[in-house]
């Protein structure tokens, strides 16, 4: 039975949704009345808008907002995690984006959960990864970033195996009128975005077009082009009932390969995609709401090639020609349903609990040598206890029960106790276990390549196949359990945060490849250690200053892994705002040795400056800023490998909002 | 000595019977409460008028729908509950003094100044729905000791309010920092320019600016600064806001029964007057997620009426 939702479920919900009476909802007007104190009016901070106090997280939580995320000067999204403690943000080979927490990564930062208004943007395709290139939104569409240091499969399920990066986009009713943004910059930088917001009775909508493109690194045939469109329309229905509809659709092309190789030739890398989503929320109150979310995507990617090459015969023979056909195309989908419930059990204690459904499927010919689907099914009941014990105490207890259709069934329990003997200290102490499901190509990965070779006449053309991957499957899920004392000091007076990590993560089960024709196997264990703190310090309004310093030590039988994260890393951050409206803001980051998994080399500590200056104006209805943005002002450093060299790029954005 | 006895008692029974006819006609229907549509609320209101006025005084409860065709004896005393009631008692010819309850100031002084207007001009009162400035300025100091700039979104008709907000924020030693919307287009820039220049919004009662629709966005621009909005009604602390100081029927009804039961001594109305009694609600939710730590409801009442001695 394959809980499938229809393709067009999204756009029928949507129909639906327009075609129920918002005359309920119809504003007053004219002079004040009793009906201004007495009128029902919606619950627009229900349970799951608000942020959770950072003392309360069940866990370490970094939150950027919008005015971090511009001042941090980033173009793309992976270059705002720079700024978090712990953590890793590369460029691997063909313009892929990595990010990772606590090393053990690869080009397919397949570790972190990256949910975009609750939509898993992790794409299963090959060993998973998350796709950062094709998110189908702009940077100034994000309201806010969560990011959950740790593992948290308790509350997100498989993959959120070392972290969890939530991107909530902004409210369509905040971002209404027209806004536009050109980006222009060396290395073939060109970013432009349009978008606009406006609304309709009671539904609010914003249309966000954009377009991306660069050259990627010198000497390397990696440029990018990425155009999308997206949607969001939030409608309340009722002064309880809200609907938010998304849709969103992606081209990008890529480029890939080597000048110089015969196995891996330059090409480009044709990829489209599109998702729709649909979320109902309904709030009982301020502290009861059920949430149901329902998402469809799907991703095409056209990847094929001819292969030539030859093989010398003795003399006076001309060489055995070899040609193959390589289809690396492929198509991924999933679909969700989720059912969330907030409420509260007593007044000291409140209850989150749900269901999940998912269906995936990956087409590829090169990965499983067929052209049928490979469909992956989840079923996941997950709940959390919030509890305060006392008023200094507060309990969070959770676990999800995952059944995977070839991982088996898990449970990922998580416990943390907070203690906050004044409003000023927090601290936590807990223990999770977290699991991170093999992918479909880890489990039944079948990669064959179908050789004719031409000999010399007169002898017949004959095909050889050759047998890069043959997956005997049976793989458990990779596990973490994770133990954590961490602080917070929270010194409102100053303007002063403190938030520290002492860490202990037990990985085991780590799959990698091995043998020829590679198998995957659980092969590998690894112990994670150290203590990570950011120190953030707003001495006035005008004035943000962030310290982060990370502290790793991965204990390992694999070298690779155990060079996989830096032993020190640290970051500066500081952001003014000058006389006459300039903004000034500078990055800092000095990363310690360290090297990637995968195709990669060790590299060495390397210091990266980020320089921006704005100045925000207005005029009359318009309202706009000029940016100027240096990355890596200080000398090339090399990004993923050694020879993937990160020069400085400097590029311009004019943005203007009426 | 039997049949004596049971003839006093006969007659006692027999004059009690009368007295109580007879006070029944001559104080009958002596007070009139129209309500402005029969729902909980406005019955409430109603209600406690009833049930504080002595039984004596006979209180017959009229929807304003059905006022056509009400005929009144003098002495008589008028009742409206809600603006309904209010427009209904304004424009029929019943004559009779009239205390208007559940509408705000501003309704109260426009229909005043309206009922000037007629060559006989009827007596009215009010208990206002909404809570005296100053008031809501000393809950704000309550809630938020450290919040001095108190932001307000003024929109035509809290506009005209400007003056006696600025004054009560004098006598607080606050600074309000007020801005006027001009039309719902307007609010959003209006917003942004106000946010960064204030430590918590107050919501005014004008429905040109503070309306289910505009709600959610004032709310969700104003969460995203951390700034903590103030309402004036329990409604706003379940959308959003992380307290309210607001007076509830019952109050309203009370202080109502309290004006009648002193016109009928003294003969006339007592002037219009802010509520005696109010409530406080809270979120504790959205106050805990914006970094506020705030007391229990009844906690921070009882340091009200301490500040408030009346």
């Amino acid at each position: 039975m394959k809980p499938h939702l229809p393709k067009s479920a999204g756009l029928r919900i949507a129909l639906l949704a327009c075609c129920i009476s918002s005359a309920s909802f119809a504003q007053t007007s004219g002079e004040a009345s009793e009906h201004d104190f007495l009128d029902e009016l919606p619950v627009v901070l229900s349970a799951s808008r608000l942020v959770q106090p950072l003392a309360d997280a069940p866990g370490a939580v970094t939150i950027i907002d919008r005015a971090m995320i511009k001042a941090s000067g980033a173009r793309e999204i992976v270059d705002v995690f720079r700024l978090v403690p712990g953590f890793q943000v590369g460029m691997a080979y063909f313009s892929t984006p990595v990010v990772a927490y606590h090393g053990l990564a690869d080009e397919f930062s397949r570790h972190m959960q990256v949910l975009v208004d609750g939509r898993s943007v992790y794409s299963p395709y090959f060993l998973g990864s998350i796709t950062w290139n094709s998110l189908r939104l702009s940077l100034d569409d994000i309201e806010r970033i969560e990011v959950l240091r740790g593992s948290n499969s308790a509350a997100y399920g498989a993959n959120a195996f070392l972290g969890v990066i939530n991107i909530i986009t902004r409210h369509p009713s905040q971002s209404q009128g027209t806004y536009l943004s050109a980006t222009q910059g060396n290395q073939g930088i060109s970013d432009q975005v349009w978008r606009y917001g406006g609304s309709q009775g009671d539904l609010h909508y914003r249309i966000t077009a954009g377009r991306r493109s660069d050259d990627g690194l010198d000497n390397f045939h990696d440029s990018r082009q990425a155009g999308y469109v997206a949607f969001r329309g939030d409608m309340r229905l009722s002064p309880r009932d809200e609907l938010q509809i998304q849709f969103g659709a992606s081209r990008n092309s890529t480029g890939a390969g080597f000048a110089s190789s015969s196995g891996d030739p330059e090409r480009t890398v044709h990829e489209k995609g599109y998702f729709a989503q649909a979320v109902w929320r309904r709030s009982f109150g301020p502290d009861e709401e059920l949430m149901l979310n329902a998402y469809h995507m799907q991703d095409d990617s056209r990847e094929n090639f001819s292969l030539q090459g030859s093989i010398s015969n003795p003399f006076p023979f001309p060489p055995t020609r070899l040609f193959t056909f390589v289809d690396a195309d492929r198509r991924t989908r999933r679909t969700h349903l989720e059912l969330q419930h907030i409420f509260r059990l007593n007044p000291a204690a409140r209850v989150v609990w749900g269901l999940e459904q998912r269906h995936e499927s990956v087409v590829s010919r090169l990965m499983f040598d067929t052209s049928d689907a490979q469909t992956t099914n989840l079923s996941r009941l997950f709940g959390n206890l919030e509890w305060r014990l006392a008023p200094q105490w507060l309990l969070n207890a959770g676990a999800m029960l995952e059944k995977h259709s070839f991982a088996g069934t898990d449970l990922a329990p998580r416990l943390m106790l907070n203690f906050q003997p004044s409003p000023e200290h927090t601290i936590r102490a807990g223990m999770t276990t977290a699991y991170r499901n093999p992918s479909l190509a880890e489990e039944r990965g079948k990669v064959k390549y179908y050789i004719t070779a031409v000999p010399p006449a007169p002898f017949p053309p004959f095909q050889v196949v050759q047998t890069t991957y043959s997956t005997s499957g049976g793989l458990q899920p990779e596990r973490i359990r994770t133990g954590e004392l961490s602080y917070l000091g929270e010194f409102r007076r100053i303007g002063l945060t403190l938030d520290a990590r002492a860490f202990h993560e037990n990985v085991s089960r780590i799959i990698d490849k091995t043998g020829s024709p590679a198998d995957f196997i659980n092969r590998w264990g690894a112990i994670v250690r150290g203590l990570e703190y950011q120190l953030r310090w707003t001495p006035t309004r005008d004035t943000l200053m962030l310290l982060n310093h990370t502290r790793t030590r991965i204990t390992s039988d694999d070298d690779r892994i155990a060079e996989s994260s830096p032993q020190r890393a640290t970051t500066v951050f500081l952001s003014q705002t000058l006389p006459g409206g300039w903004q000034l803001s500078m990055a800092h980051h000095w990363i310690g040795q360290m090297r990637w998994l995968g195709w990669s080399n060790p590299l060495p500590l390397h210091r990266r400056l980020d320089l921006r200056l704005a100045y925000p104006f207005r005029s009359g209805p318009y309202k706009g800023e000029v940016a100027i943005v240096s990355q890596n002002l200080t000398a090339p450093y090399s990004e993923f490998r050694t020879d993937y060299v990160f020069d400085r790029r400097n590029f311009a954005t004019l943005s203007l909002e009426f | 000595m039997r049949r004596l006895r049971r003839l006093v008692s006969l007659s006692i029974y027999a004059l009690a019977i009368l007295a109580t006819a007879w006070s029944a006609r001559a104080g009958a229907n002596e007070v009139t409460v129209v309500i402005s549509e029969d729902t909980p609320t406005y019955r409430d209101v109603a209600n406690t008028i009833r049930g504080r006025l002595a039984p004596s005084k006979g209180v017959s409860i009229v929807k304003a729908a059905a006022l056509d065709g009400l005929k009144l004896k003098p002495p008589h005393y008028l009742v409206a509950v809600g603006s309904q009631a209010a427009q209904a008692l304004a424009t029929s010819d019943l004559d009779a003094p009239m205390l208007v309850t559940l509408l705000p100031k501003t309704a109260v002084d426009r229909l005043i100044a309206e009922s000037r207007k007629d060559i006989n001009p009827r007596a009215i009162s009010a208990v206002y729905l909404d809570q005296p400035i100053g008031r809501q300025f000393d809950f704000i100091r309550l809630i938020l000791p450290e919040a001095t700039r108190i932001g307000v979104l003024l929109g035509s008709e809290s506009g005209k309010q400007y003056a006696v907000l600025q004054a009560a924020a004098l006598e607080k030693r606050m600074r309000l920092v007020a801005q006027s919307v001009g039309g719902e287009r307007e609010l959003a820039p209006t917003l942004q320019r106000l946010l960064p220049e204030i430590d918590v919004l107050l919501a005014l009662p004008d429905p040109a600016v503070f309306n289910a629709g505009t709600i959610q966005f004032i709310l969700l621009a104003s969460y995203r600064q951390g700034l903590p909005l103030i309402g004036f009604s329990a409604t706003y602390v379940r959308a959003g806001a992380i307290a309210s100081l607001h007076s509830t029927p019952a109050h309203i009804g009370e202080q109502a029964a309290d004006m009648l039961t002193a016109a009928m001594r003294g003969g006339a109305l007592p002037p219009p007057q802010y509520p005696r009694q109010y409530a406080v609600a809270t979120n504790p939710h959205v106050a805990r997620s914006l970094g506020i730590v705030i007391e229990s409801e009844e906690a921070m009442l009882q340091r009200m009426r301490a500040l408030d001695p009346r």
